[in-house]
């Protein structure tokens, strides 16, 4: 930090300003003029603070710390096995063979941040979910619902077996109308899971807001990157999910999720869940894209 | 202790502090993710070279600086945010103060940034708020707070400054070393 005997700099200064590329899109300066260099370090020291102390929790660092281990033993077991990798590079030096191998898969953190970076970005995105419930006897009930989602706001439109449904939050209620429209209810957004009671333990406001559900996977679970595929909008790579052997067994059991690998948006999510007296279910989110802004209404619409 | 264990109390002790600094020096917090990994795997590669009578910090944030100087070098000035000697060197200086703040953790001296936070006020609450919390962009922060694109910046640059000297006042002698 600055020393306090040092002659104060001026925050404002708007030549110093501009140097700041932490709040800029653009490239960094390719030089900065020396008295300028401590303001923008000291700049910089509190722009990476507040980054971490909002995007840290302790799930997420113990992932990182377990990736970190894992590695390492990994590392070290490759070590141990030099003379099977010095075998093989013999091998293929004698053979001339031309190894073309695929690029390297990000890791599982570096996936899920960026994923949670997109998710965080203020815009309407619409999905299409698909609920299947079953029961132990094997019997099915499936739920189609359009979703469109925006931090903080939700909407989603469809058809349950009683008849036509929709609910939402703009961000400071929670509403919902069924019934061909003659049943309504609405209230404060602090107990905007009541927006979901009555229907059968269908859905849970839980699995609505993607990005928080995304957020919380490496808590819940262990993740791994496993292939990367074409796409049409460029390589995804696809992430799955399973419990870990220390972790407490909750409902969710297991989540795949295809991810664009430019941006990291999340274009399908599927999360199988057991439910009480042997129920499972499983929920699928298709992502159909974002919606252009200002035409998606969360308010209630009555 | 094997080297292992010593390994995984250092990971466990420095890995938040390590990655506030690379969020501070890259622009993509996907890309810090990975420097982060690739910054402890390279430690746990030289491990033997390590003094352990020196602080673990400074020298793992050593081979992070290494990793983003490289990393610059292939991608170019638009992905890592302005990087010399001597930026490097003022930004490592503050880390030290840092680590230097009340509390066991690195999270807990953090706190005296969450009480330092606390106390600002006005325009330069809310855009840092917006920025850091809600991820807002500073033209999205100028729509909602119904102000300039500059002026965000202006408040978002001098709210970190109100931080920085709030932070100074909470070192154990209330000057930095």
């Amino acid at each position: 930090m600055t020393d306090r005997r040092d002659p104060p700099i001026d925050p404002a200064d708007e030549a110093w300003r501009e140097l700041d590329d932490t709040l800029a899109d653009g490239p960094a300066p390719a030089a900065v003029p020396d008295a300028a260099r401590r303001w923008l370090a000291d700049q910089r020291l509190l722009h990476g603070l507040l980054r971490q102390l909002h995007t840290a929790d302790a799930g997420s660092r113990e992932a990182r710390v377990a990736g970190i281990l894992a590695r390492i033993d990994a590392d070290c077991g490759v070590a141990r096995r030099w003379w099977v990798v010095a075998a093989a590079a013999l091998l293929f030096a004698v053979l001339g063979v031309l190894w073309v191998l695929p690029a390297q898969l990000p890791t599982v953190e570096a996936a899920v941040a960026r994923t949670v970076a997109e998710l965080q970005r203020d815009v309407d995105r619409r999905y299409h979910m698909v609920v299947v419930t079953a029961s132990p006897g094997g019997k099915e009930r499936r739920v189609e619902l359009a979703l469109v989602a925006r931090p903080g706001r939700f909407r989603i439109d469809g058809r349950l077996p009683h008849g036509t449904f929709a609910a939402g939050c703009d961000g400071a209620e929670w509403w919902r109308v069924g019934g061909q429209g003659l049943l309504r209810r609405a209230g404060p957004i602090a107990e905007r899971d009541r927006a979901f009671e009555g229907l059968g333990d269908l859905l849970e406001p839980g699995y609505l807001d993607v990005q928080d559900l995304v957020r919380r996977l490496p808590q819940e679970l262990q993740l791994r990157v496993v292939e990367r595929t074409p796409g049409a909008r460029g390589p995804q790579v696809r992430i799955e999910a399973v419990p870990t052997a220390a972790a407490p067994r909750g409902r969710l059991r297991a989540a795949r999720l295809q991810c664009e690998e430019a941006t990291g948006m999340v274009t399908e999510l599927e999360l199988d869940l057991v439910l009480p007296l042997g129920a499972t279910r499983r929920l699928v989110l298709r992502y159909l894209g974002e919606e252009p802004a200002g035409l998606v209404d969360y308010s209630r619409p009555w | 202790m094997d080297s292992r264990a010593l390994f995984e109390i250092l990971t466990r002790d420095h890995i938040d502090s390590v990655r506030a600094w690379l969020l501070a020096t890259l622009r993509d917090g996907a890309a810090a993710e990975d420097l982060l990994q690739e910054t402890f795997l390279v430690a746990w590669r030289v491990l033997d070279r390590y003094d352990r009578q020196l602080p673990f910090g400074p020298w793992v944030r050593g081979i992070a600086a290494k990793l983003v100087l490289n990393h610059r070098r292939k991608l170019g000035r638009a992905r890592v945010h302005y990087c010399d000697d001597e930026v490097l060197g003022h930004l490592d200086r503050g880390f030290r103060d840092v680590a230097r703040l009340p509390g066991c953790t690195f999270d807990e001296q953090l706190d005296a940034l969450r009480d330092c936070l606390s106390r600002l006020t006005g325009a330069q609450r809310e855009s840092i708020r917006l920025h850091y919390e809600h991820g807002l962009h500073c033209k999205e922060i100028a729509h909602r707070l119904g102000i300039g694109f500059e002026a965000v910046k202006k408040h978002l640059q001098r709210g970190r400054a109100l931080l920085h000297r709030c932070l100074q006042t909470k070192l154990p002698d209330g000057e930095p070393a």
